[in-house]
């Protein structure tokens, strides 16, 4: 699609070249005179091209940046997946568990390649899986030892599989190319991340802990590039991969021979499905349902991985709205300096016309000059744009990499790479408003009449010199904008406009589309109030004699010349707007997120919570395990109780023809200990119970209760009951029923953890639901002493436990400060992006008065002879750049805060709406500190380039004066 | 090329060079110009294009540099001044009239005129008034709060000689000041200009194309090539001395 845009805009972008060039040719007088335009003011043509340069840059940027990050999220899923998109796991397999098996025998597999066949023959899904791969895997902690046996080295959470190797090549040849086909019983081959983690080479030694934790020494084979086999992770979503024999992984994982532990299924290669999104032309979840309906339970791993990544890069599109208001401000500024080119050349344009070129010449002359300028814009910014995202990419890269890595378990490596059509598109895009800006300003420009033109130099053509008198009409528009204005705002602070957007799914939008448009309202109102605000300011200045000329002369052109006023105050307005909407919105947020997040209310009262994959270990087995480790810091944790959880194939419906529908439903396994000290509250309970802490006591001894979490969504949209004797269907034969007792309130907050909500029964009782043990794992939930202790407490406890085998280590706390951290980072780096858009602004600003100072050569030049003093008019030029400065960025800032504001109200009403009570800690945040800081920065830019104008002002000889133009 | 020693001199210039350029590019503008123009003189320089009237107008009133040479108004060497002194020395003692008016046209009437008085420092209160009474003096007082896009030629002009003379200057500079006014309106300016210099005692210094405004001065100085050639007293001068000498000598 974006090569079909790139394509498009370029093609676009070279027919005019073509077609201009062609005029050129026929037409060598405008050709010259167009060049040597551009030339014969080198500085004020290289301002132009600055200023329309920098918009293309920060197009080409957003567009750089987005692909680079597509680019290496497609290259996770071409590494870790390569043809791979689902993996059926035997554990859990219901078909398995009804033969007390927990692992596929060869029928099985062959039981699944002719499966859809059989039941779906002829039915076009099938045709979309590419093959199967029966494999046996574990997740194994690797380590690299020194000559006296002590790791040196560690790589935890590895994923160590074997494969037929004939098999997988008919799979997936790709992913082997370069790896060695007879690897002995203690060789293996390691992924290039998984070298990297230990530091090996071939030929290097490595320990691998087999599934029983007995320590087996192994020869690097070869290191090899992660294609897919190579580099896949696993379902246990492992952080590195190796490659052993078929043999050797059944020995490791404890496996019987001519038994696997998995089988991958891949999609059909095709010319139009990239590698790393086969899974979408293979519809895998289509795929998935035909599995279901064989009742064999598939992961789509591809598709997961992919919605994960997507997940956690959800806010980068934002960036789009930078895009888009880089173009707008790129649109004012770019109109505003062509409309004053056109303006200062009225009078040549007369000549021209007086001796004999038509309208369609000048309009010719001008837009090949406009091409011009489009073209060494264009290059010149899309070369900017590589810069700019590079360093963007830079800053972010980190960041990001730990955010998914800790929320999604994906291994992304955020890398630079420049999509030439990305690159093309910003080019294209900047190149065509220039264009269409100098389109749009050449029919205006010469549409004057000849004579009208010619008197341009008397300031009688200077229709914007004149004092206007405002009509009747004009006062009536004025006073009619002000009115809507007035209700626009005073719509915006009512309860109705908030609860109004509380229904709309788009309400971001909306507020956002409010405040742009009150905001471009004030822009027009302000303009128009000029006259006044200009008396106002210089009434307070009345009693500084030497300041009111400097003032007079500062203030007054941007008062007549409002179009021009107007247009540079939008821009800056435009840019600030945004960046405080921003600002406003994000310090709201994380305020409200700080303020309500509460670790231990979120996961019951406990800190940490580590994962013991298959095993159903007591409380006690827990904490003896714990304390036998002389390096787990045990005395930093106050309790640790182990919470049982496993997953149970659930009958959702019968289809029409007749197959079972399964769904998977995850149950945690309670004793007393955790109903002794579980903090999860119970918004409804048996009248029979006095407290929630009898109701959890009851479910922990009786295996026939259960308390459910609030969660009608998991019910059939249908509200759970106390009372109610919820039927769990394992097949049509078997259904197991509890009786709910309570029913505990649910915390979006604690989404991420399972052991936080669901189902809970008595321990004894999840065995007679998930039948398979191999299906159940144990949780250990630990609480520390001292909460602040946790980082510390953490680390230990991770090595401790990695050298255990024991991979999954939950700690919330630093999970939810990378998740913040990512999103501040995130957004201030987007405040920061955006900010970079004031360049335009301030570039703008500099380039229209530049062009100033070349309009008012001969007045500056008098006032230089009448005695007026260099310092004077050096003042004057520097607080009309400062005044139009001040005006957008002060109205942008205002009318952004304002606009963040109100979208916080929104939401703090949408919470309101659902008794949660969370309304209470989502308030408005002014960071007055950091917008303060903002206005005071941009002002000195400002400033600083109204400089440049002002000192080429006091340049100008008091001799220009006597130079008659007229 | 001197005023009459009796005369009080008011400007004095001696041996002014003007060179731009350098080698083959080397242009001689004014080459050992000298002259003095006594108090209350009007004097005017004629010449053809590109003979270096203008420049030697720009030197005079120090507003262009010499390459060599000195130029001393009311006995003060103009161009040893530093240059923030030498602006106040025009705002004080000096008015400028131009061909292209040079009226800022964002300001009003008033508001041009009074603009010579508030870069002095003089309080917006009297600068107000002072200005009224210049644009009351060029018979412009009910143009006093328009624009220069609302005013006609010999308006600007006018607005442009009450904004010369709003300080009270001693000299005016005016650089081809009719050369874009009609007949009528020219007289009227140039009446304006007797007037100022017999009641206000102003020196003029104008250059000029036009020989009816040379008419009009009290001596004519014909300038070519960077040189003054000749110098002339016009008759209607000559009648004007003849007839004060004779009123002086029947007093």
């Amino acid at each position: 699609m974006s090569t079909y845009v790139a394509l498009g805009l370029f093609g676009t972008v070279l027919l005019f070249v073509l077609y201009y060039g062609y005029r050129g040719r026929r037409q060598p007088h405008l050709r010259r005179m167009a060049f040597r335009n551009l030339g014969k003011q080198k500085g004020t043509s290289l301002l132009t091209v600055i200023g329309a340069m920098v918009a293309t840059a920060l197009i080409t940027a957003t567009l750089l940046l987005q692909a680079s990050m597509n680019a290496s999220q497609e290259q996770v899923f071409v590494e870790q997946f390569g043809r791979i998109n689902s993996d059926l796991p035997a554990v859990g397999q219901t078909e398995l568990v009804k033969q007390s098996r927990s692992y596929f025998a060869k029928e099985d597999v062959e039981t699944l390649r002719s499966l859809p066949e059989e039941t779906y023959q002829g039915h076009p899904l099938y045709d979309e899986v590419g093959g199967f791969l029966p494999t046996v895997g574990y997740e194994a902690l690797l380590m690299k030892t020194d000559g006296a046996g002590e790791a040196v080295a560690l790589s935890p959470h590895t994923h160590v599989h074997g494969f037929d190797w004939q098999e997988a090549q008919t799979f997936d040849a790709r992913a082997l190319v370069g790896a060695p086909t007879d690897l002995a019983d203690d060789e293996l081959v390691l992924s290039t991340r998984t070298a990297e983690r230990l530091d090996v080479q071939a030929g290097d030694e490595v320990t691998v802990f087999d599934a029983v934790q007995h320590k087996q020494v192994f020869t690097v084979r070869a290191v090899v590039p992660e294609q897919g086999l190579t580099g896949y992770r696993g379902i246990e979503q492992a952080q590195a991969t190796a490659v052993v024999s078929l043999k050797v992984a059944r020995r490791l994982a404890g496996v019987p021979n001519d038994a696997y532990t998995n089988v991958l299924v891949s999609a059909k290669e095709s010319l139009f499905a990239p590698v790393a999104q086969s899974f979408r032309m293979s519809s895998s979840s289509k795929y998935h349902a035909l599995l279901m309906g064989s009742g064999w339970q598939e992961e789509p791993v591809k598709a997961e991985a992919w919605q994960r990544v997507e997940h956690s890069l959800k806010f980068i599109p934002l960036f789009n709205i930078a895009g888009v208001n880089a173009i707008l401000i790129a649109l004012v500024l770019i109109i505003n300096l062509f409309k004053m080119i056109a303006e200062e050349r009225r009078q040549e344009f007369g000549i021209l016309r007086a001796v004999g070129m038509t309208r369609r010449h000048l309009i010719r002359l001008l837009r090949m000059e406009g091409l011009l300028y489009a073209l060494a814009s264009g290059v010149v910014g899309a070369l900017a744009g590589i810069g700019v995202s590079y360093l963007l990419l830079l800053g972010l890269r980190d960041t990001m990499q730990r955010a998914v890595a800790y929320s999604e378990q994906l291994d992304v490596r955020f890398a630079f790479s420049v999509d030439p059509a990305m690159l093309l598109i910003g080019f294209g895009t900047g190149a065509l408003l220039v264009l269409l800006c100098v389109w749009f300003v050449s029919r205006r420009a010469t549409r004057e009449q000849i004579v009208d033109a010619l008197r341009a130099a008397d300031g009688a053509g200077d229709g914007m010199a004149q004092a206007k008198r405002p009509s009747l009409k004009r006062q009536a528009f004025v006073m009619v904008w002000a009115v809507l204005t007035a209700a626009l705002f005073t719509w915006t602070l009512t309860d109705a406009f908030r609860d109004g957007l509380v229904q709309s799914d788009i309400y971001l939008l909306v507020v956002f589309g409010v405040g742009l448009l009150q905001a471009l309202m004030m822009i027009v109102l302000v303009v128009t109030a000029l006259p006044f605000l200009t008396a106002g300011v210089q009434a307070l200045f009345r009693g500084l004699h030497g300041w009111t000329m400097i003032l007079r002369m500062a203030l007054r052109y941007p008062e007549v010349n409002r179009k021009r006023t107007g247009l540079l105050i939008t821009m800056f307005a435009l840019v600030f707007f945004l960046t405080s909407f921003i600002g406003v919105f994000l310090q709201s947020f994380s305020n409200y997120f700080v303020a309500s997040y509460d670790t231990r209310a979120i996961t019951g009262g406990y800190d940490l919570m580590a994962t013991v994959p298959m095993k159903t270990w007591t409380t006690e087995e827990a904490r003896q395990f714990l304390q036998k480790r002389d390096d787990a810091p045990t005395e930093a944790l106050a309790r640790t109780v182990s919470l049982w959880q496993g997953t149970a194939q659930s009958l959702r419906m019968i289809d029409p023809i007749g197959k079972p529908i399964y769904e998977a439903v995850v149950f945690n396994g309670i004793d007393s200990a955790f109903a002794e000290t579980t903090t999860i509250e119970l918004e409804e309970r048996n009248s029979h119970y006095k407290s929630d802490r009898e109701a959890w006591e009851a479910v922990a001894q009786d295996p026939e209760l259960m308390i459910v979490t609030d969660m009608p969504w998991q019910n059939g949209g249908e509200q759970y009951r106390v009372g109610q004797n919820y039927a769990i269907r394992l097949s049509p034969d078997v259904t197991v029923r509890k009786k709910v007792i309570g029913v505990a309130k649910y915390d979006p907050q604690s989404y991420a953890y399972t052991t936080s909500y669901g189902y809970w029964v008595n321990q004894q009782a999840l065995q007679g639901i998930v039948t398979d043990p191999r299906a159940i794992d144990s949780v250990l939930m630990m609480r520390l002493q001292d909460e602040g202790d946790l980082p510390t407490v953490a680390k230990r406890l991770e090595k401790s436990l990695n050298l255990a085998g024991l991979f999954q280590l939950t700690n919330p706390q630093a999970e939810f400060v990378a998740g913040m951290s990512f999103t501040t980072l995130f957004f201030s780096l987007f405040e920061k992006f955006n900010l970079l858009a004031t360049l335009i602004g301030i570039v703008g600003l500099m380039v229209v008065m530049l062009r100033v100072i070349r309009e008012r050569r001969q007045g500056i030049g008098m006032l230089r002879a009448i005695g007026v003093q260099t310092s004077a008019i050096y003042k004057s030029i520097l607080i009309e750049g400062a005044w139009v400065g001040a005006l957008g960025i002060a109205l942008g800032l205002l009318l952004g805060s304002y606009t963040g504001s109100l979208l916080v109200g929104v939401m703090r009403t949408g919470m309101a709406t659902d008794g949660s009570g969370a309304e209470s800690a989502m308030q408005v945040v002014f960071p007055s500190g950091k917008l303060g800081l903002y206005f005071a920065l941009a002002m000195a830019v400002t400033l600083l380039c109204a400089a440049i104008p002002a000192r080429q002002a006091v340049k100008l000889s008091p001799a220009e004066a006597t130079k008659y133009v007229g | 090329m001197k005023a009459t020693e009796q005369e009080h001199v008011m400007i004095e210039a001696t041996d002014l060079w003007k060179v731009y350029g350098q080698g083959d590019n080397r242009v001689e503008a004014l080459r050992g110009v000298s002259l003095s123009v006594a108090q209350g003189e009007i004097v005017a320089i004629m010449g053809p294009s590109g003979c270096g009237k203008s420049t030697l107008l720009n030197l005079l009133a120090g507003i262009d540099r010499l390459t060599r040479g000195q130029v001393q108004v009311a006995g003060q060497d103009l161009h040893a001044m530093k240059e923030a002194r030498r602006d106040r020395f025009r705002a004080e003692r000096m008015g400028f009239v131009f061909q292209s008016y040079n009226l800022i046209p964002v300001l009003s009437a008033v508001e041009n005129v009074e603009l010579p008085l508030l870069s002095q420092g003089v309080a917006p209160k009297e600068a107000r008034q002072r200005a009224q009474e210049a644009l009351v003096r060029v018979g412009l007082k009910e143009r006093a709060s328009h624009r220069p896009a609302e005013l006609s030629g010999g308006q600007h002009q006018r607005v442009a000689l009450a904004r010369a003379i709003v300080n009270r200057p001693r000299v005016i500079w005016a650089d081809e000041p009719t050369g874009a006014l009609d007949r009528t309106t020219t007289e009227l300016v140039l009446d304006l200009f007797d007037h100022l210099n017999r009641v206000d005692g102003i020196t003029f210094v104008i250059v000029t194309h036009d020989p009816k405004v040379a008419e009009r001065a009290h001596r004519v100085l014909y300038m070519d090539s960077g040189r003054i050639v000749q110098e002339r007293v016009p008759k209607r001068s000559e009648r004007k001395a003849v007839g004060r000498e004779e009123e002086g000598g029947r007093r």
